[in-house]
Protein backbone atom coordinates (compact mmCIF):
# COMPACT_ATOMS: atom_id res chain seq x y z
CA UNK A 1 0.00 0.00 0.00
CA UNK A 2 1.50 3.33 -0.96
CA UNK A 3 1.42 6.40 1.30
CA UNK A 4 -1.43 8.03 -0.63
CA UNK A 5 -3.66 4.95 -0.24
CA UNK A 6 -2.73 4.66 3.43
CA UNK A 7 -3.59 8.30 4.01
CA UNK A 8 -6.93 7.89 2.25
CA UNK A 9 -7.75 4.81 4.36
CA UNK A 10 -6.84 6.66 7.56
CA UNK A 11 -9.06 9.55 6.52
CA UNK A 12 -11.98 7.17 5.91
CA UNK A 13 -11.39 5.58 9.33
CA UNK A 14 -11.45 8.98 11.00
CA UNK A 15 -14.61 9.89 9.17
CA UNK A 16 -16.22 6.60 10.16
CA UNK A 17 -15.21 7.08 13.80
CA UNK A 18 -16.66 10.60 13.74
CA UNK A 19 -19.92 9.24 12.34
CA UNK A 20 -20.06 6.48 14.93
CA UNK A 21 -19.36 9.00 17.66
CA UNK A 22 -22.18 11.17 16.40
CA UNK A 23 -24.56 8.18 16.30
CA UNK A 24 -23.57 7.22 19.82
CA UNK A 25 -24.10 10.79 20.98
CA UNK A 26 -27.54 10.88 19.36
CA UNK A 27 -28.50 7.63 21.04
CA UNK A 28 -27.40 8.93 24.41
CA UNK A 29 -29.26 12.21 23.83
CA UNK A 30 -32.41 10.22 23.07
CA UNK A 31 -31.86 7.91 26.04
CA UNK A 32 -31.35 10.89 28.35
CA UNK A 33 -34.33 12.79 26.93
CA UNK A 34 -36.68 10.04 28.09
CA UNK A 35 -38.61 10.93 31.21
CA UNK A 36 -38.58 7.25 32.15
CA UNK A 37 -35.65 6.20 34.28
CA UNK A 38 -33.92 3.37 32.39
CA UNK A 39 -31.02 1.08 33.16
CA UNK A 40 -29.70 -2.01 31.44
CA UNK A 41 -28.40 -4.68 33.80
CA UNK A 42 -26.51 -7.92 33.24
CA UNK A 43 -27.10 -11.35 34.77
CA UNK A 44 -25.28 -10.25 37.94
CA UNK A 45 -27.66 -7.29 38.15
CA UNK A 46 -24.77 -4.89 37.47
CA UNK A 47 -25.77 -1.73 35.63
CA UNK A 48 -24.19 -1.44 32.19
CA UNK A 49 -26.09 1.54 30.91
CA UNK A 50 -28.13 4.20 32.61
CA UNK A 51 -29.87 7.33 31.49
CA UNK A 52 -30.00 10.71 33.20
CA UNK A 53 -33.48 10.15 34.64
CA UNK A 54 -32.31 6.97 36.39
CA UNK A 55 -29.23 8.74 37.77
CA UNK A 56 -31.44 11.48 39.19
CA UNK A 57 -33.95 9.02 40.64
CA UNK A 58 -31.43 6.64 42.20
CA UNK A 59 -28.42 8.75 43.22
CA UNK A 60 -29.30 12.34 42.36
CA UNK A 61 -26.26 12.40 40.08
CA UNK A 62 -25.03 11.39 36.65
CA UNK A 63 -25.32 8.09 34.76
CA UNK A 64 -21.67 7.08 35.10
CA UNK A 65 -22.13 6.97 38.88
CA UNK A 66 -24.56 4.07 38.41
CA UNK A 67 -22.34 2.02 36.14
CA UNK A 68 -21.06 -1.28 37.56
CA UNK A 69 -23.20 -0.98 40.66
CA UNK A 70 -25.85 -3.60 41.32
CA UNK A 71 -29.49 -2.64 41.36
CA UNK A 72 -29.56 -3.40 45.09
CA UNK A 73 -26.63 -0.98 45.63
CA UNK A 74 -28.57 1.96 44.29
CA UNK A 75 -32.17 1.01 44.75
CA UNK A 76 -34.57 0.03 47.48
CA UNK A 77 -38.09 -0.80 46.43
CA UNK A 78 -41.42 -0.96 48.14
CA UNK A 79 -43.66 -2.93 45.78
CA UNK A 80 -47.32 -2.05 46.13
CA UNK A 81 -49.17 -4.71 44.20
CA UNK A 82 -49.53 -8.34 43.34
CA UNK A 83 -46.25 -8.50 41.50
CA UNK A 84 -44.17 -7.66 44.56
CA UNK A 85 -42.36 -10.99 44.50
CA UNK A 86 -41.32 -10.61 40.87
CA UNK A 87 -40.25 -7.00 41.44
CA UNK A 88 -38.10 -7.88 44.44
CA UNK A 89 -36.56 -10.69 42.40
CA UNK A 90 -34.84 -7.94 40.41
CA UNK A 91 -32.83 -7.03 43.49
CA UNK A 92 -32.17 -10.39 45.13
CA UNK A 93 -28.90 -11.96 43.94
CA UNK A 94 -30.00 -15.32 45.36
CA UNK A 95 -32.77 -15.53 42.78
CA UNK A 96 -32.40 -15.84 39.01
CA UNK A 97 -32.99 -12.68 37.03
CA UNK A 98 -36.49 -12.67 35.48
CA UNK A 99 -36.47 -14.14 31.96
CA UNK A 100 -39.86 -12.70 31.05
CA UNK A 101 -41.26 -9.20 30.98
CA UNK A 102 -43.20 -7.86 33.91
CA UNK A 103 -44.34 -4.77 35.70
CA UNK A 104 -45.23 -3.68 39.19
CA UNK A 105 -46.28 -0.53 40.96
CA UNK A 106 -43.77 0.45 43.58
CA UNK A 107 -42.10 3.24 45.47
CA UNK A 108 -38.39 3.88 45.28
CA UNK A 109 -36.84 4.47 48.70
CA UNK A 110 -33.89 6.82 48.97
CA UNK A 111 -30.95 5.97 51.28
CA UNK A 112 -32.41 8.29 53.92
CA UNK A 113 -35.77 6.53 53.71
CA UNK A 114 -37.68 9.07 51.62
CA UNK A 115 -40.34 7.52 49.41
CA UNK A 116 -40.77 8.45 45.77
CA UNK A 117 -44.16 8.91 44.19
CA UNK A 118 -45.70 5.60 43.15
CA UNK A 119 -43.83 4.47 40.05
CA UNK A 120 -44.58 1.92 37.40
CA UNK A 121 -41.61 -0.44 37.33
CA UNK A 122 -41.19 -2.45 34.15
CA UNK A 123 -38.60 -5.00 33.14
CA UNK A 124 -37.97 -6.61 29.79
CA UNK A 125 -35.30 -9.12 28.76
CA UNK A 126 -32.90 -7.90 26.08
CA UNK A 127 -31.44 -11.00 24.47
CA UNK A 128 -28.07 -10.08 22.98
CA UNK A 129 -25.78 -12.60 21.33
CA UNK A 130 -23.11 -12.33 24.02
CA UNK A 131 -25.35 -12.63 27.03
CA UNK A 132 -28.81 -11.73 28.22
CA UNK A 133 -29.48 -8.32 29.72
CA UNK A 134 -32.53 -6.81 31.29
CA UNK A 135 -33.94 -3.35 30.55
CA UNK A 136 -35.44 -1.94 33.74
CA UNK A 137 -37.48 1.24 33.62
CA UNK A 138 -39.43 3.40 36.04
CA UNK A 139 -42.00 6.02 35.21
CA UNK A 140 -44.47 8.16 37.13
CA UNK A 141 -48.00 6.87 37.08
CA UNK A 142 -50.47 8.64 34.83
CA UNK A 143 -53.15 10.72 36.61
CA UNK A 144 -55.66 7.90 36.02
CA UNK A 145 -53.29 5.29 37.46
CA UNK A 146 -52.58 7.51 40.49
CA UNK A 147 -56.31 7.98 41.05
CA UNK A 148 -56.81 4.20 40.93
CA UNK A 149 -54.07 3.63 43.50
CA UNK A 150 -55.60 6.27 45.78
CA UNK A 151 -59.03 4.76 45.37
CA UNK A 152 -57.77 1.28 46.22
CA UNK A 153 -55.97 2.59 49.30
CA UNK A 154 -59.07 4.46 50.35
CA UNK A 155 -61.22 1.34 50.01
CA UNK A 156 -58.75 -0.76 51.96
CA UNK A 157 -58.59 1.83 54.76
CA UNK A 158 -62.34 2.35 54.79
CA UNK A 159 -63.24 -1.33 55.05
CA UNK A 160 -60.63 -1.76 57.77
CA UNK A 161 -61.95 1.22 59.75
CA UNK A 162 -65.60 0.15 59.45
CA UNK A 163 -65.10 -3.39 60.69
CA UNK A 164 -64.74 -2.59 64.38
CA UNK A 165 -67.76 -0.26 64.80
CA UNK A 166 -69.92 -2.64 62.76
CA UNK A 167 -68.88 -5.58 64.93
CA UNK A 168 -69.84 -3.56 68.04
CA UNK A 169 -73.26 -2.59 66.63
CA UNK A 170 -73.86 -6.14 65.49
CA UNK A 171 -72.94 -7.55 68.92
CA UNK A 172 -75.29 -5.12 70.67
CA UNK A 173 -78.14 -6.00 68.33
CA UNK A 174 -77.56 -9.66 69.07
CA UNK A 175 -77.62 -9.02 72.83
CA UNK A 176 -80.83 -7.01 72.49
CA UNK A 177 -82.44 -9.80 70.48
CA UNK A 178 -81.81 -12.18 73.37
CA UNK A 179 -83.96 -10.06 75.69
CA UNK A 180 -87.30 -11.67 76.37
CA UNK A 181 -90.66 -9.97 76.44
CA UNK A 182 -89.85 -7.50 73.71
CA UNK A 183 -92.96 -5.99 72.13
CA UNK A 184 -93.72 -7.50 68.73
CA UNK A 185 -93.11 -4.22 66.89
CA UNK A 186 -89.72 -3.77 68.55
CA UNK A 187 -88.78 -7.38 67.93
CA UNK A 188 -89.64 -7.14 64.26
CA UNK A 189 -87.66 -3.91 63.85
CA UNK A 190 -84.77 -5.53 65.65
CA UNK A 191 -84.87 -8.46 63.25
CA UNK A 192 -84.87 -6.08 60.33
CA UNK A 193 -81.93 -4.15 61.79
CA UNK A 194 -79.97 -7.40 62.28
CA UNK A 195 -80.67 -8.48 58.70
CA UNK A 196 -79.54 -5.12 57.39
CA UNK A 197 -76.45 -5.29 59.58
CA UNK A 198 -75.67 -8.77 58.23
CA UNK A 199 -76.07 -7.39 54.72
CA UNK A 200 -73.72 -4.48 55.43
CA UNK A 201 -71.13 -6.85 56.88
CA UNK A 202 -71.45 -9.15 53.89
CA UNK A 203 -71.09 -6.22 51.49
CA UNK A 204 -68.11 -4.94 53.41
CA UNK A 205 -66.50 -8.39 53.29
CA UNK A 206 -67.11 -8.56 49.55
CA UNK A 207 -65.84 -5.03 49.03
CA UNK A 208 -62.71 -5.76 51.01
CA UNK A 209 -62.05 -8.98 49.08
CA UNK A 210 -62.79 -7.30 45.74
CA UNK A 211 -60.31 -4.51 46.51
CA UNK A 212 -57.67 -7.00 47.60
CA UNK A 213 -58.23 -9.03 44.43
CA UNK A 214 -57.71 -5.90 42.34
CA UNK A 215 -54.46 -4.92 44.04
CA UNK A 216 -53.06 -8.27 45.09
CA UNK A 217 -53.76 -11.25 42.85
CA UNK A 218 -51.82 -13.45 45.27
CA UNK A 219 -54.90 -13.49 47.47
CA UNK A 220 -55.81 -16.34 45.13
CA UNK A 221 -53.42 -19.25 45.36
CA UNK A 222 -53.83 -21.52 42.36
CA UNK A 223 -52.81 -25.15 42.08
CA UNK A 224 -53.80 -28.23 40.10
CA UNK A 225 -57.04 -29.79 41.32
CA UNK A 226 -59.34 -32.51 40.07
CA UNK A 227 -62.49 -30.71 38.98
CA UNK A 228 -65.12 -33.38 39.66
CA UNK A 229 -64.52 -33.74 43.44
CA UNK A 230 -64.47 -29.94 43.81
CA UNK A 231 -67.84 -29.56 42.10
CA UNK A 232 -69.34 -32.51 43.95
CA UNK A 233 -68.21 -31.11 47.29
CA UNK A 234 -69.66 -27.69 46.54
CA UNK A 235 -72.91 -29.18 45.21
CA UNK A 236 -73.29 -31.40 48.26
CA UNK A 237 -72.81 -28.46 50.66
CA UNK A 238 -75.07 -26.13 48.69
CA UNK A 239 -77.93 -28.49 47.94
CA UNK A 240 -78.90 -28.61 51.60
CA UNK A 241 -79.85 -24.93 51.35
CA UNK A 242 -80.97 -24.91 47.72
CA UNK A 243 -82.67 -28.23 46.93
CA UNK A 244 -83.37 -27.26 43.30
CA UNK A 245 -79.64 -27.01 42.56
CA UNK A 246 -78.60 -29.60 39.96
CA UNK A 247 -75.13 -30.71 38.93
CA UNK A 248 -74.91 -31.95 35.34
CA UNK A 249 -72.33 -33.31 32.91
CA UNK A 250 -69.92 -34.43 35.58
CA UNK A 251 -69.05 -37.53 33.54
CA UNK A 252 -67.13 -35.15 31.25
CA UNK A 253 -64.97 -34.07 34.19
CA UNK A 254 -63.51 -37.52 34.71
CA UNK A 255 -59.82 -37.00 35.63
CA UNK A 256 -60.01 -33.39 34.43
CA UNK A 257 -57.51 -31.23 36.34
CA UNK A 258 -57.98 -27.47 36.50
CA UNK A 259 -55.68 -24.72 37.70
CA UNK A 260 -57.65 -23.05 40.45
CA UNK A 261 -57.79 -22.00 44.05
CA UNK A 262 -60.54 -24.26 45.47
CA UNK A 263 -61.61 -21.65 48.04
CA UNK A 264 -61.86 -18.97 45.37
CA UNK A 265 -63.79 -21.24 43.00
CA UNK A 266 -66.22 -22.29 45.76
CA UNK A 267 -66.72 -18.67 46.78
CA UNK A 268 -67.36 -17.66 43.17
CA UNK A 269 -69.94 -20.44 42.81
CA UNK A 270 -71.51 -19.33 46.12
CA UNK A 271 -71.93 -15.82 44.70
CA UNK A 272 -73.52 -17.17 41.54
CA UNK A 273 -75.88 -19.33 43.58
CA UNK A 274 -76.84 -16.40 45.85
CA UNK A 275 -77.49 -14.33 42.77
CA UNK A 276 -79.59 -17.03 41.13
CA UNK A 277 -81.61 -17.56 44.32
CA UNK A 278 -82.31 -13.86 44.47
CA UNK A 279 -83.34 -13.34 40.86
CA UNK A 280 -84.44 -16.68 39.41
CA UNK A 281 -87.82 -18.36 39.43
CA UNK A 282 -87.72 -20.54 42.55
CA UNK A 283 -89.84 -23.23 40.92
CA UNK A 284 -87.22 -23.82 38.24
CA UNK A 285 -83.96 -25.73 38.71
CA UNK A 286 -80.62 -23.96 39.00
CA UNK A 287 -78.02 -25.92 37.07
CA UNK A 288 -74.28 -26.11 37.22
CA UNK A 289 -73.05 -28.13 34.27
CA UNK A 290 -69.78 -29.02 32.70
CA UNK A 291 -70.25 -28.09 29.06
CA UNK A 292 -66.95 -29.41 27.65
CA UNK A 293 -63.74 -27.69 26.59
CA UNK A 294 -63.08 -24.68 24.38
CA UNK A 295 -60.07 -26.21 22.60
CA UNK A 296 -57.87 -23.42 23.97
CA UNK A 297 -56.93 -25.06 27.23
CA UNK A 298 -60.08 -24.22 29.18
CA UNK A 299 -62.95 -26.29 30.44
CA UNK A 300 -66.37 -24.65 30.31
CA UNK A 301 -68.66 -24.56 33.30
CA UNK A 302 -72.15 -23.15 32.87
CA UNK A 303 -74.23 -21.91 35.73
CA UNK A 304 -77.77 -21.39 34.54
CA UNK A 305 -81.02 -20.24 36.06
CA UNK A 306 -84.39 -19.23 34.71
CA UNK A 307 -86.50 -16.20 35.46
CA UNK A 308 -89.86 -14.99 34.25
CA UNK A 309 -88.37 -11.63 33.29
CA UNK A 310 -87.70 -10.69 29.68
CA UNK A 311 -84.06 -10.67 28.52
CA UNK A 312 -82.07 -7.50 29.21
CA UNK A 313 -80.08 -5.59 26.62
CA UNK A 314 -76.56 -6.86 25.92
CA UNK A 315 -75.15 -3.60 27.39
CA UNK A 316 -76.99 -4.14 30.66
CA UNK A 317 -75.97 -7.79 30.71
CA UNK A 318 -72.35 -6.74 30.33
CA UNK A 319 -72.74 -4.34 33.27
CA UNK A 320 -74.32 -6.90 35.58
CA UNK A 321 -70.88 -7.90 36.74
CA UNK A 322 -70.00 -4.28 37.61
CA UNK A 323 -70.16 -3.48 41.33
CA UNK A 324 -73.55 -2.23 42.52
CA UNK A 325 -75.06 -2.21 39.05
CA UNK A 326 -78.79 -1.62 39.51
CA UNK A 327 -80.70 -3.34 36.73
CA UNK A 328 -84.15 -2.86 38.22
CA UNK A 329 -85.46 -1.94 41.67
CA UNK A 330 -85.24 -4.99 43.94
CA UNK A 331 -85.68 -3.59 47.41
CA UNK A 332 -89.28 -4.23 48.32
CA UNK A 333 -90.97 -5.93 51.22
CA UNK A 334 -89.96 -9.42 50.10
CA UNK A 335 -86.60 -8.79 48.54
CA UNK A 336 -84.32 -6.96 50.94
CA UNK A 337 -81.24 -7.45 48.80
CA UNK A 338 -80.34 -4.53 46.58
CA UNK A 339 -77.75 -4.54 43.84
CA UNK A 340 -74.53 -5.90 45.26
CA UNK A 341 -71.11 -7.17 44.47
CA UNK A 342 -71.80 -10.88 43.97
CA UNK A 343 -71.22 -11.10 40.22
CA UNK A 344 -68.33 -8.61 40.33
CA UNK A 345 -66.70 -10.64 43.08
CA UNK A 346 -67.30 -13.93 41.23
CA UNK A 347 -65.74 -12.46 38.09
CA UNK A 348 -62.63 -11.29 39.96
CA UNK A 349 -62.28 -14.62 41.78
CA UNK A 350 -62.45 -16.51 38.48
CA UNK A 351 -60.02 -14.05 36.92
CA UNK A 352 -57.70 -14.54 39.89
CA UNK A 353 -57.68 -18.26 39.00
CA UNK A 354 -56.67 -17.34 35.45
CA UNK A 355 -60.19 -17.96 34.13
CA UNK A 356 -62.88 -15.89 32.46
CA UNK A 357 -66.47 -15.28 33.53
CA UNK A 358 -69.06 -14.09 31.03
CA UNK A 359 -72.82 -13.62 31.08
CA UNK A 360 -75.28 -14.78 28.46
CA UNK A 361 -79.05 -14.91 28.10
CA UNK A 362 -81.40 -16.81 25.87
CA UNK A 363 -85.17 -16.71 25.63
CA UNK A 364 -86.79 -19.72 27.22
CA UNK A 365 -90.44 -20.31 27.69
CA UNK A 366 -91.52 -18.99 30.02
CA UNK A 367 -89.09 -16.08 30.46
CA UNK A 368 -85.34 -16.03 30.11
CA UNK A 369 -82.47 -18.40 30.85
CA UNK A 370 -79.39 -16.64 32.23
CA UNK A 371 -76.13 -18.48 31.82
CA UNK A 372 -72.94 -17.54 33.61
CA UNK A 373 -70.11 -19.18 31.68
CA UNK A 374 -66.85 -19.89 33.48
CA UNK A 375 -63.75 -20.80 31.51
CA UNK A 376 -61.27 -22.48 33.84
CA UNK A 377 -57.70 -23.18 32.84
CA UNK A 378 -56.95 -26.85 32.40
CA UNK A 379 -53.62 -28.20 33.58
CA UNK A 380 -51.28 -28.16 30.59
CA UNK A 381 -51.30 -31.94 30.14
CA UNK A 382 -55.11 -31.87 29.93
CA UNK A 383 -55.30 -29.31 27.17
CA UNK A 384 -55.44 -30.90 23.71
CA UNK A 385 -53.17 -28.27 22.14
CA UNK A 386 -50.62 -28.23 24.94
CA UNK A 387 -48.56 -31.23 23.91
CA UNK A 388 -48.33 -30.02 20.35
CA UNK A 389 -47.25 -26.57 21.52
CA UNK A 390 -44.59 -28.06 23.79
CA UNK A 391 -43.13 -30.10 20.95
CA UNK A 392 -43.11 -27.10 18.62
CA UNK A 393 -41.29 -24.85 21.05
CA UNK A 394 -38.75 -27.42 22.17
CA UNK A 395 -35.42 -26.19 20.78
CA UNK A 396 -34.02 -29.73 20.74
CA UNK B 1 -28.11 20.37 33.04
CA UNK B 2 -25.22 22.74 33.54
CA UNK B 3 -23.27 24.32 30.75
CA UNK B 4 -19.51 24.44 31.15
CA UNK B 5 -18.04 27.52 32.77
CA UNK B 6 -15.62 29.83 31.01
CA UNK B 7 -12.44 27.98 31.75
CA UNK B 8 -9.34 29.56 30.28
CA UNK B 9 -5.80 28.37 29.76
CA UNK B 10 -4.74 30.28 32.87
CA UNK B 11 -7.40 28.72 35.03
CA UNK B 12 -6.55 25.26 33.75
CA UNK B 13 -2.92 25.91 34.53
CA UNK B 14 -3.94 26.88 38.06
CA UNK B 15 -5.97 23.70 38.30
CA UNK B 16 -2.98 21.70 37.14
CA UNK B 17 -0.82 23.15 39.88
CA UNK B 18 -3.51 22.90 42.55
CA UNK B 19 -2.35 20.98 45.61
CA UNK B 20 -0.07 18.91 43.47
CA UNK B 21 -2.96 16.68 42.46
CA UNK B 22 -2.88 14.17 39.60
CA UNK B 23 -3.88 16.01 36.46
CA UNK B 24 -4.96 14.87 32.99
CA UNK B 25 -5.89 16.84 29.91
CA UNK B 26 -7.60 15.65 26.72
CA UNK B 27 -8.58 17.15 23.40
CA UNK B 28 -12.03 17.47 21.87
CA UNK B 29 -11.96 13.80 20.80
CA UNK B 30 -11.13 12.58 24.28
CA UNK B 31 -7.52 11.82 23.36
CA UNK B 32 -5.09 12.34 26.24
CA UNK B 33 -2.74 15.27 25.58
CA UNK B 34 -1.06 15.72 28.91
CA UNK B 35 -0.59 14.09 32.32
CA UNK B 36 1.49 15.42 35.17
CA UNK B 37 4.12 13.68 37.29
CA UNK B 38 1.70 13.20 40.16
CA UNK B 39 -0.74 11.38 37.89
CA UNK B 40 2.05 9.06 36.78
CA UNK B 41 3.10 8.44 40.36
CA UNK B 42 -0.36 7.66 41.68
CA UNK B 43 -1.87 5.70 38.78
CA UNK B 44 1.27 4.23 37.28
CA UNK B 45 0.66 5.44 33.74
CA UNK B 46 3.63 6.79 31.75
CA UNK B 47 3.33 9.53 29.17
CA UNK B 48 4.46 7.05 26.54
CA UNK B 49 1.61 4.70 27.40
CA UNK B 50 -1.18 7.26 27.72
CA UNK B 51 -0.53 10.32 25.57
CA UNK B 52 -2.39 9.93 22.29
CA UNK B 53 -4.73 7.27 23.75
CA UNK B 54 -8.39 7.54 24.67
CA UNK B 55 -9.34 8.86 28.11
CA UNK B 56 -11.39 5.68 28.38
CA UNK B 57 -8.15 3.86 29.24
CA UNK B 58 -8.07 5.42 32.70
CA UNK B 59 -11.58 4.13 33.42
CA UNK B 60 -12.41 0.48 34.24
CA UNK B 61 -13.68 -1.35 31.14
CA UNK B 62 -17.23 -1.51 32.46
CA UNK B 63 -17.33 2.31 32.63
CA UNK B 64 -16.10 2.91 29.10
CA UNK B 65 -19.49 2.56 27.34
CA UNK B 66 -20.95 5.22 29.58
CA UNK B 67 -17.86 7.45 29.17
CA UNK B 68 -17.86 7.24 25.38
CA UNK B 69 -21.60 7.83 25.20
CA UNK B 70 -21.39 10.80 27.56
CA UNK B 71 -18.47 12.24 25.62
CA UNK B 72 -20.25 11.85 22.29
CA UNK B 73 -23.35 13.37 23.80
CA UNK B 74 -21.41 16.43 24.99
CA UNK B 75 -20.04 16.99 21.51
CA UNK B 76 -23.57 17.23 20.18
CA UNK B 77 -25.11 19.25 22.98
CA UNK B 78 -22.25 21.03 24.78
CA UNK B 79 -24.22 20.32 27.94
CA UNK B 80 -22.99 18.12 30.74
CA UNK B 81 -23.68 17.42 34.37
CA UNK B 82 -20.21 16.08 35.16
CA UNK B 83 -18.38 19.40 34.80
CA UNK B 84 -17.24 21.86 37.44
CA UNK B 85 -18.05 19.85 40.54
CA UNK B 86 -16.38 16.97 42.39
CA UNK B 87 -17.46 13.57 41.11
CA UNK B 88 -16.54 10.29 42.73
CA UNK B 89 -15.45 7.79 40.07
CA UNK B 90 -13.15 4.81 39.81
CA UNK B 91 -9.83 5.37 38.03
CA UNK B 92 -8.02 2.52 36.32
CA UNK B 93 -4.27 2.21 36.97
CA UNK B 94 -1.78 0.96 34.41
CA UNK B 95 -1.45 -2.32 36.32
CA UNK B 96 -5.23 -2.95 36.30
CA UNK B 97 -5.85 -1.75 39.83
CA UNK B 98 -8.85 0.51 40.39
CA UNK B 99 -8.62 3.50 42.70
CA UNK B 100 -11.69 5.42 43.74
CA UNK B 101 -10.94 9.07 43.06
CA UNK B 102 -12.68 12.37 43.25
CA UNK B 103 -12.59 13.86 39.75
CA UNK B 104 -12.98 17.57 39.14
CA UNK B 105 -13.53 17.97 35.41
CA UNK B 106 -13.55 21.24 33.49
CA UNK B 107 -13.99 22.06 29.83
CA UNK B 108 -12.39 24.84 27.86
CA UNK B 109 -13.84 26.15 24.61
CA UNK B 110 -11.24 27.44 22.19
CA UNK B 111 -11.65 30.33 19.82
CA UNK B 112 -12.10 27.90 16.90
CA UNK B 113 -15.11 26.36 18.68
CA UNK B 114 -13.39 23.14 19.72
CA UNK B 115 -13.26 21.93 23.30
CA UNK B 116 -10.56 20.51 25.49
CA UNK B 117 -11.04 18.88 28.85
CA UNK B 118 -8.95 18.81 31.98
CA UNK B 119 -9.38 17.11 35.33
CA UNK B 120 -7.71 16.85 38.70
CA UNK B 121 -8.11 13.55 40.48
CA UNK B 122 -7.98 13.18 44.24
CA UNK B 123 -7.34 9.52 45.16
CA UNK B 124 -9.69 8.27 47.87
CA UNK B 125 -9.66 4.59 48.79
CA UNK B 126 -7.73 2.01 46.85
CA UNK B 127 -9.33 -1.19 45.64
CA UNK B 128 -8.38 -3.95 43.31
Amino acid sequence: MNSSASSSSSSRDSELIAQLRQSLGMLQVAFDAASEAMVIVDLDRRIHWANQASAELFVGGVPIQLVNQTLADVLKLRPLDAHAKAALQLLDPQLPLPRTSGESRCQVLSPNGDESQVQLLRWRPVELIQSPFLLVSFRDLSPEERALVQQQRFMTDLTHELRTPLAIVSGNLQRMARLSDLPQAVSSRLTMAREEMARIQKLLGHLSLLTRLEVDAEVVSCGDHLLAPLLQRWHHASQELVPNLMLQGLERADHQVVQADPRALMLALDQLLDNACQHADPSMPIELSLAGEDGLGHCILEFSSQSLDPPVSSEDLERWSSPFFRGKPERDGDKVEGPGLGLALARELVRGCGGILSLHQQPSLPGTRTIVRLLLKLRASNAPGAVVAAVRTDPA
Amino acid sequence: MSTPGAWTEDRIRALREKEDLPFVRADASGIVQEINDRFQAVYGWTEAALIGQSLGLILPPSFRDSHHAGFARFQLTEVSKVLNHPLKLVTFCSDGHAIESEHFIVAEKHSDGSWSFAATLRPLTESS
